[in-house]
């Protein structure tokens, strides 16, 4: 369980780092975030506990082919489903800082249509996906510009340069 | 507030339409694997803005009771539940569909959702103003029991209990960030102006629910799609085999009532108890897991059941019962609006105007969930890629649009991340916002617990503990404790002995 184990060293650590913050606050603000983070840094000791508990334990040699294969895919989903469209997201954060909302909405729904594709199947990416992936993104755009800034007047984010 | 002034705020065209359109969106969006109603209302979040409160409550209402049964739609058709809640539907509706009875499966479907949703919000009638009422006695004392309350049960039963206590207690830190009303002084704000004004619900919940969910779906292929020849059934012979079943409708529906009570439970568990129950009781000679009526009569009644009652606490409290209620109670901050005990004295329109309003949910829930069996399947058809950037954007506008702040874009982006991780390794995400809506109850009521104390010269907990009514909120959530940790071993021996056939 090297995820618990992972999960329980970070969670102390913060836990640790942030109750450090606390001691030069008064004492009535700092007493519920203390009394929180100490509960923080026993389950995190707990966790560290649980997962070396049981990698003593081991696993059985039936187990571990299937124990190998769940840790290989857990690795592929959060390189291709977590760090990459997070990345994405963060992308589409910085144009959003400094194009607006509605460009940045154009490339964050371009790039996921083509990524989502690609995932499904990479002999998906060619010229038509690219000309579907950017009329999507344009409808999508104007729809919401029609909903959010014409009909119901909302402000959208406006980034640095317009 | 009379009956008359609420049936008048009702009985227009736009509550019409709005709760219509809330119910038709939360239909879809329940039906797509990989949505559900939270998402639906995530995304909405933003049009209720410009809406009187009631209007923009019974919008997301009617989202949250369509998008309950909307999971039961493509289980039943594909055998693709649109929510884990929706799997025991799947078990007994795909092989009715199998048979050529889809159409009757996913009447039964939607009749008893009918069933189920009125016991609920008739329940949320009932009991919230007497329990709003008795709640106005309650001081620091047992609010903070009520509270604490939530997230001791929550953390009883999120799967694994030591993830389940990080997501409380992470929950709870996330409410501590921001300047300090009762001081002023910051907390781990490193000089951010955007953390000074602490972490909002609507980016959390839609950073840990839409976009970690989002990210999940990517390369997801659609589910097979078989066509199978469906035979023709009247809807008023289902209607009579469910009416023949009333007292396991309303059992299931008052397990749904009764789960959806307490706080942060969450729907799975009412579901999957009923069905454990029907399957216990059920005098039909049709096999479970083989076309059952009984199982979908169960699940769907205990399932709607659920959105009334998890209402209850969040109306009478301020205690929201589940991640959809808490996000509503984001909505209602930007008009201004308090949930709690003094919503019914500060704002009775809203308050009465959305119970009763709940009913219309459910009558349109069921006038669209019987009149477009027929178009269902067409939902079936929208493909993954046009949902995931979509749902994207859309959230994040409801992020920025709260506050309209660019700041809780990024929380809500970092959160994403986050939950989409916590998701992989099996922390459950309910608990985090159920932990960050109450901390900031619990930290309140707890320091003024402690002046009054101070001022009285007498030890915390001999305060904590000096009414009556603070000693029986002790002891009601010890009962509780008990009851539910009971109810959810006895769930696993059933899941045991499904398991060994």
């Amino acid at each position: 369980m090297i995820s618990n184990l992972i999960l329980g060293v970070v969670t102390l650590l913060s836990s640790v780092f942030f109750y450090r913050q606390t001691t030069d606050l008064p004492e009535r603000s700092a007493l519920f975030p203390q009394f929180v983070l100490w509960g923080l840094a026993i389950v995190g000791v707990l966790l560290i506990f649980q997962a070396l508990l049981a990698g003593r334990k081991g696993v059985g040699e039936n187990e571990f082919e299937a124990h190998l294969e769940a840790r290989a895919k857990l690795k592929e989903t959060l390189f291709f489903q977590v760090i990459i469209p997070g990345g994405l997201l963060l992308i589409a954060y910085g144009l959003l800082l400094t194009v607006g909302f509605y460009l940045a909405s154009a490339f964050l729904v371009f790039t996921v249509y083509s990524y989502h594709t690609y995932r499904i199947d990479a002999g998906n990416l060619n010229r038509a996906l690219w000309g579907r992936a950017a009329i999507f993104a344009v409808v999508i755009t104007l729809f919401m510009y029609l909903i959010f800034t014409l009909l119901l007047g909302l402000p959208a984010p406006s980034g640095a340069l317009f | 507030m009379d009956i008359v002034s609420i049936l008048l705020n009702l009985l227009t065209p736009s509550v019409f339409l709005v709760v219509f359109a809330g119910v038709l969106v939360g239909i879809v969006v329940g039906a797509i694997p990989g949505l559900n109603g939270a998402i639906g209302i995530s995304l909405l979040l933003p049009l209720t803005f410009t809406m009187e409160p009631q209007i923009g409550l019974l919008l997301l209402g009617g989202i949250y009771m369509g998008g309950m049964y909307g999971g039961s739609i493509t289980a039943i058709l594909i055998n693709v539940p649109g929510d884990v809640v929706a799997a025991p539907v799947a078990m007994e509706g795909y092989p009715l569909t199998k048979q050529g009875r889809s159409k009757e499966a996913l009447y039964y479907s939607i009749f008893s959702s009918m069933f189920g949703g009125f016991i609920g919000v008739l329940i949320l009638i009932l009991f919230t103003p007497p329990l709003a009422r008795f709640a106005l006695q309650f001081g620091p004392a047992e609010m903070f029991f009520v509270s604490l309350s939530g997230l001791i049960i929550v953390g009883a039963l999120s799967g694994s209990i030591l993830k389940a206590a990080f997501a409380v207690l992470l929950g709870l830190f996330i409410s501590t960030v921001g300047v300090d009303l009762i001081t002023g002084s910051e907390r781990f704000t490193f000089d951010s102006i955007g953390l000074r004004a602490g972490i909002s619900v609507v980016p959390v919940v839609l950073g840990l629910f839409c976009f970690a969910e989002m990210f999940l779906n990517i390369g997801k292929k659609p589910g097979e799609q078989v066509q199978y020849r469906d035979q023709k059934i009247a809807r008023m012979t289902v209607i009579k085999d469910i009416l023949r079943q009333r007292f396991l409708v309303w059992k299931s529906g008052l397990i749904g009532t009764l789960v959806g009570l307490l706080p942060g439970v969450g729907t799975t568990l009412a579901v999957f108890m009923s069905y454990g129950d029907a399957k216990r009781v059920s005098r039909r000679d049709i096999p479970f897991e083989q076309g059952n009526p009984d199982g979908i009569i169960a699940a769907e009644s205990a399932n709607n059941a659920t959105v009334g009652s998890s209402m209850v606490p969040l109306l009478a409290l301020g205690v929201p019962g589940s991640p959809t209620s808490a996000i509503i109670a984001g909505a209602l901050v930007i008009h201004g609006i308090v949930l709690g005990p003094s919503l019914f004295v500060n704002r009775p329109d809203v308050a009465f105007t959305f119970l009763y309003g709940m009913l219309l949910t459910v009558v349109a829930m069921t006038i669209i969930g019987a009149v477009g069996i027929k178009y269902f399947s067409y939902i079936l058809k929208i493909k993954m890629e046009y949902i995931v950037p979509t749902v994207l954007v859309f959230a994040l506008f409801g992020a920025y649009s709260l506050r309209n702040s660019l700041f809780d874009v990024f929380i809500a982006i970092v959160l994403g991340i986050a939950g989409a991780i916590f998701k992989k390794i099996q922390v459950p995400l309910a608990p985090i916002i159920i932990g960050l809506v109450l901390g900031g109850l619990i930290e309140t009521n707890l320091a003024r617990a402690m002046r009054i104390a101070g001022a009285r010269n007498m030890p915390l907990w001999e305060y904590l503990l000096a009414t009556p009514l603070s000693k029986g909120l002790v002891a009601l959530v010890v009962i509780m404790l008990l009851v539910v940790i009971r109810m959810r071993h006895k769930e696993k021996v059933a899941a045991k002995e499904a398991k060994n056939g």
